[in-house]
């Protein structure tokens, strides 16, 4: 098993998610400019690789009106982003952008100009995009089939490595003539100091998994598995990677995970208890059953005894369809939530509050520390994006406790090496192989 | 009674030894206007307006600099450095989305705590970069009411974060536009909260913008905020009378590319002390003395 020694580490501002302790009495906005730049000081003190922001383009909907028990009214990622590098000079700025709803210069063009400003920090989440209720926000419509969608941001993805190479000592003519794309434009932008902005992806299928090989930097994994599981998903990829003729160790599978940390172990666990309990809220808990169950249940009492309601499955699996995270079979999430609350004789809240909270490393500085060197050292992972729950001060225990012991180990970085996020990460994938 | 002075800058690029023909009408280099950023905002320049074409590059030289960075993304890198001058892109209408255009804006007037202006303009973007087909002063209409519309979908009070109730958003304070024009359509909301300006400072040469652009000094019509466009030359100080005159708000002056863009500026922050009123702790709106405006859907509930 390839093991790095130090992490790559990643921290997330959540933009529009049910993981959100938005309840609690020191939460900030998702949107504000001082929130954001709190956290990114923080990140940067710690010596954090990167900030991460996700993005949507249309509001979450049901039937019966828009999704308002969680947070939502993000900042344009890029906009943020922009105006976040005139603040940090180390962290690396990555957006997620979808290969469906950005024309491929725009996105070229904006990329590129988040590299200048930022001096070679940009990175890009390369998302497809299939759930067409975005779709209707825009003029183009921009539908891709489900099954093209690869192919597709395979293209997209190639046009625009094309445009930022597209400058030598001037601009040469790029024309784009594919299957998804036609387009012949002179690019505005001389190259990016990265020439190629970090790449991070995201997939899981085994489409995703054959793109990220091939194209990725970063993979953003799911972490809820446990080491075994992403361990799994790491070799594979790193086969695919090797199979397409890439050096595996330039491919890092990040899972995202929610550290919390305390002075010690039982304060940690208490500051969980309290962020999920926030999350869990009432309503919360009876939207979250709604759509599993995919019927109106009003009158349910979420803090009883987990109440006796056949589900309607067949609407429920239209909801349920739309997750990119979770079970998407009706059927089976309803047995997994009655096995719960069977087991553990719970309240429909107390389900969801198990069921709503992804996977964490909740403890002291040591615990934490100690786990993410289990990770690291099974070849489980390549380092993580932390998701903090609560926003904007949910890194300040990593990085102020786990950071510094994990320099102790020598399991961390103590400066800087380079301002450029791909020189960085080179850097520690040459480290690592030696 | 207070004057505006803007100033007017072309695309901003970076450094770079470039010989290529071009035709977005030149850039200064980026280290440039980061340098000028501090100076500018303890100046009476009251807004500044970036054009970027998105097209093709002008020719770069010694002290210019080559290509066309995204003028949205420059005015909030300069955000931070910045605590009282209006910022202000002057983009074609038609390069993207009415969705994007209206995200983007509402982002830079929530960051800057209400300095965001667009300045749309009636020129096509270069026919290979446009992605809403054939460009067109009606499209361009189009487009600005769409956005416009969009920046009112969340009411202003949508985010109740209602803690015992559980309620981050009050949905019925957010709106559906459904824009259908004959170019363009968009069903919204938007994904980012209006801006603390209602909508940012629409500028352009037509009835629709909030602030009238006019080439040259001409008398202004009834009750219009008219800014008059001058080109930063030996005549700009009479001219900035003669707009003064003429009962103009305020002028924009327009640096131009190529060498000498940093001579042009000290002229124009020289004019502007002479002439101008350094703006306020407000917002853009209140440095131009426009109102803030209702909300379309208010009320619609």
């Amino acid at each position: 098993v390839s093991a790095r020694t130090q992490p790559i580490l990643g921290a997330m501002y959540v933009g529009g998610s049910s993981y959100c302790a938005w309840r609690h009495p020191e939460a900030g906005g998702i949107l504000e400019l001082p929130d954001f730049v709190r956290f990114v000081r923080t990140a940067e003190t710690g010596l954090l690789d990167f900030l991460f922001l996700a993005e949507s383009q249309s509001l979450g909907e049901r039937a019966d009106g828009f999704v308002d028990e969680n947070v939502a009214g993000r900042p344009d990622a890029l906009t943020m982003l922009s105006a976040l590098a005139s603040v940090t000079t180390h962290l690396g700025l990555v957006a997620t952008l979808s290969t469906v709803y950005h024309a491929p210069h725009d996105l070229a063009r904006r990329l590129a100009t988040l590299d200048h400003l930022s001096g070679g920090r940009a990175g890009w989440n390369v998302v497809t995009s299939v759930w067409s209720a975005a779709g209707a926000n825009f003029t183009r419509g921009y539908d891709v089939p489900a099954e093209a969608r690869y192919r597709q941001a395979a293209e997209y993805l190639d046009a625009v490595t094309r445009l930022w190479s597209s400058w030598t000592d001037r601009p040469t003519p790029v024309e784009v003539a594919g299957d998804h794309l036609r387009f012949a434009t002179t690019f505005g932008v001389p190259h990016p100091p990265q020439t190629r902005p970090v790449i991070m992806q995201a997939g899981v299928s085994p489409e995703g998994r054959d793109f990220a090989a091939r194209h990725a930097d970063l993979v953003f994994a799911i972490g809820d598995g446990g080491p075994t599981a992403v361990g799994a998903f790491r070799a594979d990829v790193r086969e695919r990677a090797e199979r397409a003729g890439r050096d595996p160790d330039t491919v890092a599978v990040l899972p995202g995970c929610w550290f919390v940390v305390g002075e010690t172990a039982a304060a940690a666990r208490r500051a969980h208890d309290h962020q999920r309990d926030l999350i869990a809220s009432p309503h919360l808990a009876r939207k979250a059953m709604e759509q599993v169950w995919g019927r109106d249940l009003t009158d349910v009492d979420v803090d009883g005894p987990f109440p006796d309601v056949e589900p309607d499955l067949a609407r429920a699996a239209t909801e349920l369809g739309k997750q990119t995270v979770g079970e998407k079979d009706p059927a089976r999430a309803v047995a997994q939530w009655r096995a719960l609350a069977a087991e553990h004789g719970w309240s429909v809240r107390q389900v969801v509050r198990e069921k709503s909270t992804r996977f964490a490393i909740v403890g002291d500085a040591e615990q934490v520390a100690d786990e993410i060197e289990r990770w690291l050292d099974a070849g489980a992972c390549d380092g993580f994006i932390a998701t903090p729950a609560l926003l904007p001060g949910g890194l300040d225990e990593l990085t102020a406790l786990v950071v510094p012991e994990l320099q102790r180990r020598g399991r961390f970085r103590t400066a800087y090496e380079s301002p450029s996020l791909r020189a960085r990460l080179e850097g520690s994938a040459r480290a690592r192989s030696r | 009674m207070s004057f505006v002075v803007g100033l007017g800058l072309p695309g901003v690029g970076v450094a770079h030894a470039s010989a290529a023909p071009g035709r977005s009408g030149g850039a200064i280099p980026l280290a440039g206007l980061l340098g000028l950023a501090a100076e500018l905002d303890g100046s009476a320049v009251a807004l500044l307006v970036l054009a970027g074409a998105g097209g093709a590059p002008e020719a770069g030289g010694p002290d210019t600099g080559a290509g066309d960075l995204d003028p949205w993304e420059v005015l909030a890198h300069l955000v931070p450095r910045t605590r009282r001058v209006g910022l202000v892109a002057r983009t074609p209408a038609v390069l993207v989305e009415p969705f994007h255009l209206a995200v983007r804006s509402a982002t830079l007037d929530h960051l800057s705590g209400g300095r965001a202006g667009w300045f749309p303009e009636p020129t096509p973007a270069p026919a290979d970069v446009a992605v809403l087909g054939e460009p067109g002063s009606e499209e361009s209409r189009e487009c600005l009411a769409a956005v416009r519309l969009l920046w009112d979908s969340w009411e202003d009070d949508a985010r109740v974060r209602d803690v015992e109730g559980g309620r981050y958003l009050d949905g019925s304070r957010l709106h559906h536009v459904d824009f259908v024009g004959r170019h363009l359509r968009v069903r919204g909301p938007s994904v980012t909260p209006r801006p603390p300006q209602g909508r940012p400072v629409v500028f352009g040469p037509g009835p629709e913008a909030d602030v009238l652009v006019t080439a040259g000094v001409a008398p202004p019509p009834a009750g219009a905020v008219v800014l008059a466009e001058l080109a930063v030359t030996d005549r700009t100080d009479a001219e900035i009378r003669l707009a003064r005159a003429a009962g103009c708000a305020g002028v924009l002056l327009q640096v131009g590319a190529g060498t000498g863009w940093a001579d042009r500026v000290r002229r124009a922050l020289a004019a502007a002390a002479a002439h101008g009123t350094a703006p306020g702790p407000g917002t853009l709106r209140d440095t131009l003395g426009l109102a803030r405006p209702a909300n379309a859907f208010a009320g619609a509930r």
